[in-house]
């Protein structure tokens, strides 16, 4: 709402300076966004809440600038001097549910022209177009009083009537109005219209039509001041994609006691500018909003906002705003005036009471004793469990990213997700922002792998991001869909990285790595990787990740295929990890409670074996059968060394590996181990077809 | 006249540069099969009294030798240690191995931020889905269909009953259902609204909390947020309080912070005001005490919301709310 300083202090008696003005209405909840010097003027931009619709006039911001500064209002004074009788016209609402009230007067025999400077001047400051003298003093009186009004050429209604109502209740289906815009707009049958005798001339509330509007030629008119149901103004308003300043008051509710005022105010002002002759008013008034009346205790009024003031103050402060109150027994009862719709309950004269009093002067108390309160156990457990695992990745150095939990569904088909997959039960949004981010997403990699893309396209050769965010996948069973936590890891490196030491924090093996340690650092301990399914992986560098039988992610190098999707110039090396980190929490949780395990004093004795082994043989299956051995003696075992090449067979492998013996009660003699030793070693072999490596 | 053997020794012993010789030397002269030792062993040939001045004059011999080879070794493992020291030299200037720390999102680290900061006021954490039905992201708040409140917030629809939570204030109800007073949670997470340009993300995150007991006043409302703003800004940070509108709170406040970029002498960002809106809160409405089933009136509470993108940026001087969503590593690295 633009506000002309100049304008508002016409309606003010007495003297304040523009900045106060300004700086009180913010901080009296109408929040002034902007200060416009325009000529020797400053217009205000005032931003009104939903709820204060009376403070979209003129006079509504006088009101309250008069309640703030405890002044006197000047309301326009103005009189009809004559008013001619027999304008032999019928107004019928016909649906007195969506039309509570609706007036009209005639004028006859007025001039269309230019509106004098004056008026132009005052509805531009506001932002109103100036069209001409009658059009323009409707939007004067509207700015002015915050009702809109509507004028149409008399001589273009047929029947002399004027009917309020829907298609429907006129018995027809669906209307077309060529709006007064020249837009053709198609109308449903709950649509409240205005029509003539024969047909509609306007869309109630909102925009009237072309086929009555005021032109040039105009000699009569009749000037609309209606109340008509915000909700279906609303309702019409959105469905049409049109909001217009008459719209705009009319959902949020306009005074339905000041219609007439404002009536006669526009036909007043139109005598003024463009002469004519008024004739008597039509007021029909089949509905009544009844006046609100709100009993409320001050002392609970007091201590709900933390304030110490006496009764006369709270009824002070309301009688500046207009509200009445009266005292019944123990309690106040306010009478709410009619421009204030949105005051029902007693916590609504608590806030006019504080914010007119000044929030800025309610003391702030800290409670001081609080009852502790417990959070729920196991949402605890898992908001540390989380914290936790991004704390380690950053700490890993990882960078933590965040995605928007978009989608499109064309990323799971360059995915080549297959069709019975469950990433394919995506949930769709009904009206995107864009085709890319039409669905919520059921992978974070699309993102991340975006992310990436996006890094080099910037030229940055190597980046490590993890995600922490949730997937959501559609459920038919509830109508809200599931959602899931996610991990997702992602590395990537230029063909040509280099590194001055030996270590490859880019690799598979590096990310692979990650996981071990991470599923380690949780003390979950059955884990498992099996070769991967998933198709977005490379066939031979990928793996699904198990834990206790239940596949909880996957690993591995992009496929080349997917990759050659993406925009990148030259052949990067990208490895990427999702885990599900529900169902790892889920085992997490199960962990039971550290207990301490006592360990061995003696001293322990090492093996180291080298093994000549088929080039496809698994080095998990060499770790499985030394598990499998058995042996109480075994402390600990690692590969430490697997080489192909040079020096080794064609379709061999060389696998180094070291075995930890230690005794819990004794030490260990050689002769023992090497007994021992020899033992697991044949087994080996004779499970494996190794050969030993001398 | 010394021992020739003595004398012998003691030309060997300087000619000894090695642990090896060292060893060789001992070996030669007191080791199993040494001339020192061969000498001692044939002692008990010799008459008494020659045997017992020979004895005495080998022993001291053997005696010195051990000596003399025991300083020596201590000589040659000083020399080796300095050698060592002075051959074993890296560059230390050459950087370490890559186990940099990564880059923590600013906006988590935000979000992690005002966490702490209420978890030692003593609220705890709740969370809800966010796809969420919406009775609980509209009606249970007091917004109604076809209410003008609802153009605030443009939303997301999954189908007519379902969005995509334009706040985190759903988890509200949600908890109240459950749960009855004392309360005193917050609740994080991220939330959506149909919108994008230079200013608004189609997504962010949001922290909404909620004390409700049978006293708790506005003025309680002002402490604790005051309190909150000065753990988050700075001791010093001036705050105001503005009425304003929420549907599910009244009365309803907008709280704005001193300009920390401009000083509140009015700037680009503050809009030449010298305030930033930071907070929106505001009283429990009845009505959603009303959806949650409490007794009428029993209760009151302050509910408040706040924009974690909003304060991340004004704490870090970030310009292009964008940027956060565009995960740039050299734009994660400075957190
Ligand atoms: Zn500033």
């Amino acid at each position: 709402m633009r506000v002309p300083l100049s304008w508002l202090k016409e309606y003010i008696e007495g003297q304040i300076d523009d900045n106060i003005i300004a700086d009180s209405l913010t901080m009296a909840g109408l929040e002034v966004a902007a200060l416009e010097q325009i000529d020797r003027d400053k217009v205000l931009e005032i931003e009104v809440t939903p709820n204060r619709s009376d403070c979209l006039s003129i006079i509504g911001i006088a009101r309250e600038v008069k309640a703030i500064f405890d002044l006197k209002l000047k309301e326009p004074v103005f009189r009809i001097k004559k008013e001619l009788k027999g304008s032999n016209f019928n107004i019928i609402i016909a649906n007195p549910e969506l039309c509570y009230r609706y007036a009209v007067r005639i004028i006859k025999g007025i001039t269309v022209g230019p509106s004098p400077q004056w008026l132009k001047e005052r509805i531009e400051k506001c932002g109103i177009r100036s069209i001409n003298n009658i059009v323009d003093i409707t939007n004067y009186v509207l700015l002015e009083y915050g009702h809109p009004l509507h004028a149409f050429d008399l001589d273009l209604l047929e029947g002399h009537r004027i009917r309020v109502g829907t298609p429907a209740d006129f018995g027809k289906e669906d209307e077309e109005i060529e709006t007064l815009d020249g837009v053709k707009r198609k109308l449903s049958k709950e649509d409240l219209l205005i029509w003539d005798g024969v047909k509609p001339i306007a869309i109630a509330g909102v925009m009237g039509s072309a086929n009555s509007e005021v032109t040039d030629k105009t000699k009569n008119i009749l000037i609309e001041s209606a109340y008509f149901k915000p909700e279906s103004i609303r309702r019409t308003s959105k469905r049409l994609g049109l909001i217009t300043e008459a719209s705009y008051r009319f959902e949020r509710g306009t005074d339905i006691e000041a219609l007439k005022e404002a009536l006669d105010r526009t036909a007043f002002l139109i005598q003024e500018v463009a002469g004519g002759d008024i004739y008597e008013i039509i007021d029909i008034y089949p509905k009544r909003i009844p006046q609100v009346k709100i009993s409320f205790n001050t002392q609970k009024l007091c201590k709900f906002i933390g304030v110490n003031l006496k009764d006369e103050e709270i009824i002070n402060i309301l009688h500046r705003l207009h509200i009445k109150v009266h005292k019944e027994g123990d309690l106040h009862v306010a009478h709410v005036p009619s421009h204030r719709q949105d005051l029902s309950i007693p916590e609504d004269i608590a806030e006019e009471v504080a914010r007119i009093f000044g929030y800025d002067k309610i003391p702030s108390e800290l409670p001081q004793v609080f009852k502790p309160l417990f959070e729920d156990e196991e949402f605890s457990k898992k908001r540390r469990f989380l914290r936790n695992i991004r704390t380690f990745m950053i700490n890993l150095g990882y960078n933590e990213a965040v995605n928007f939990s978009f989608m499109s569904p064309e990323e799971l088909n360059i995915f080549e997700i297959p069709q019975d997959d469950i990433r394919r039960k995506y949930v769709s949004l009904l009206n995107p922002l864009r085709q890319e981010e039409s669905t919520l997403r059921t992978m974070l990699m699309p993102g991340l792998l975006k992310n990436v893309e996006r890094n080099t396209s910037r030229g940055i050769d190597s980046v490590r991001f993890f995600e922490i965010g949730k997937v959501f996948f559609k459920n038919d069973e509830t109508i809200l869909p599931k959602e899931i936590v996610h991990l997702g890891l992602i590395v990537k490196k230029e063909e040509d990285y280099k590194t001055p030491f030996k270590e490859d924090p880019y690799d598979f093996y590096a990310l692979k790595g990650i996981l071990d340690g991470l599923f380690r650092h949780l003390k979950i301990e059955k884990f498992f990787y099996n070769r991967s399914e998933e198709s977005f992986l490379h066939k031979g560098q990928s793996a699904d990740i198990f834990v206790k039988g239940d596949k909880i992610g996957f690993i591995g190098m992009i496929s080349p295929r997917v990759l050659s999707k993406y925009d990148f110039k030259t052949k990067p090396h990208i490895c990427m990890a999702e885990i599900n980190l529900e169902k790892l929490f889920s085992i997490y949780s199960e962990v039971s409670y550290i207990t301490y395990k006592p360990f061995s004093m003696y001293p322990p004795v090492k093996r180291d074996t080298a093994l000549l082994i088929s080039r496809d043989f698994e080095a998990q299956k060499l770790l499985d059968l030394i598990k499998k051995y058995g042996s109480d003696l075994i402390e600990d075992f690692y590969i430490f060394d697997i080489y192909k090449g040079k020096g080794i067979p064609e379709g061999k492998q060389n696998i180094a590996f070291r075995v930890i013996y230690r005794a819990f009660d004794r030490t260990l003699k050689s002769e023992e181990v090497t007994e021992l030793h020899t033992k697991l070693i044949e087994k080996i072999i004779s499970e494996t077809g190794a050969e030993i490596r001398s | 006249m010394e021992d020739p053997l003595k004398q012998q020794f003691l030309i060997d012993l300087n000619k000894i540069d090695s642990l090896q010789a060292l060893l060789n030397t001992k070996a030669k002269y007191i080791g199993k099969k040494g001339i020192l030792t061969e000498k001692i062993k044939i002692l008990g040939q010799l008459p008494q009294e020659e045997r017992k001045a020979q004895g005495k004059i080998l022993n001291e011999l053997k005696n010195f030798i051990e000596e003399q080879i025991k300083n020596k070794e201590s000589e040659l493992k000083q020399n080796q240690i300095r050698e060592s020291l002075t051959r074993d030299y890296i560059d230390i200037t050459f950087p370490g191995k890559d186990y940099y720390f990564g880059g923590s999102h600013p906006v988590n680290k935000t979000l992690l931020e005002i966490i702490d900061i209420f978890s030692e006021l003593g609220f705890t954490i709740e969370e809800g889905p966010e796809v969420e039905l919406d009775y609980y992201n509209f009606e249970a708040l007091n917004i109604p269909k076809n209410h003008p409140a609802r153009d605030m917030q443009d939303t997301f629809y999954v189908n007519e009953d379902v969005v995509l939570r334009t706040h985190t204030s759903p988890v509200q109800v949600r908890v109240m259902e459950k749960k009855k007073p004392p309360l005193r949670f917050i609740s994080p997470g991220k939330v959506y609204r149909c919108d994008s340009d230079v200013t608004h993300t189609p997504m962010f995150h949001q922290v909404e909390g909620l004390m409700v007991d049978e006293e708790v006043s506005f003025s309680h409302l002002k402490g604790m947020l005051i309190y909150f703003l000065q753990r988050f800004f700075g001791k010093k940070i001036p705050v105001r309080f503005r009425p304003s509108f929420f549907p599910f709170t009244e009365p309803s406040t907008e709280i704005d912070i001193g300009c920390i970029i401009c000083g509140a002498k009015g700037c680009r960002v503050c809009k030449g005001t010298g305030w930033l809106e930071v907070l929106g809160a505001g009283m429990v409405h009845p009505n959603v005490f009303k959806f949650a089933g409490y007794p009428d009136r029993k209760y009151t509470g302050f509910a408040f919301g706040m924009g974690v993108e909003r304060l991340t940026m004004l704490k870090y001087g970030i310009d292009d709310i964008r940027l956060f969503f565009d995960n740039d590593i050299r734009f994660l690295r400075q957190f």
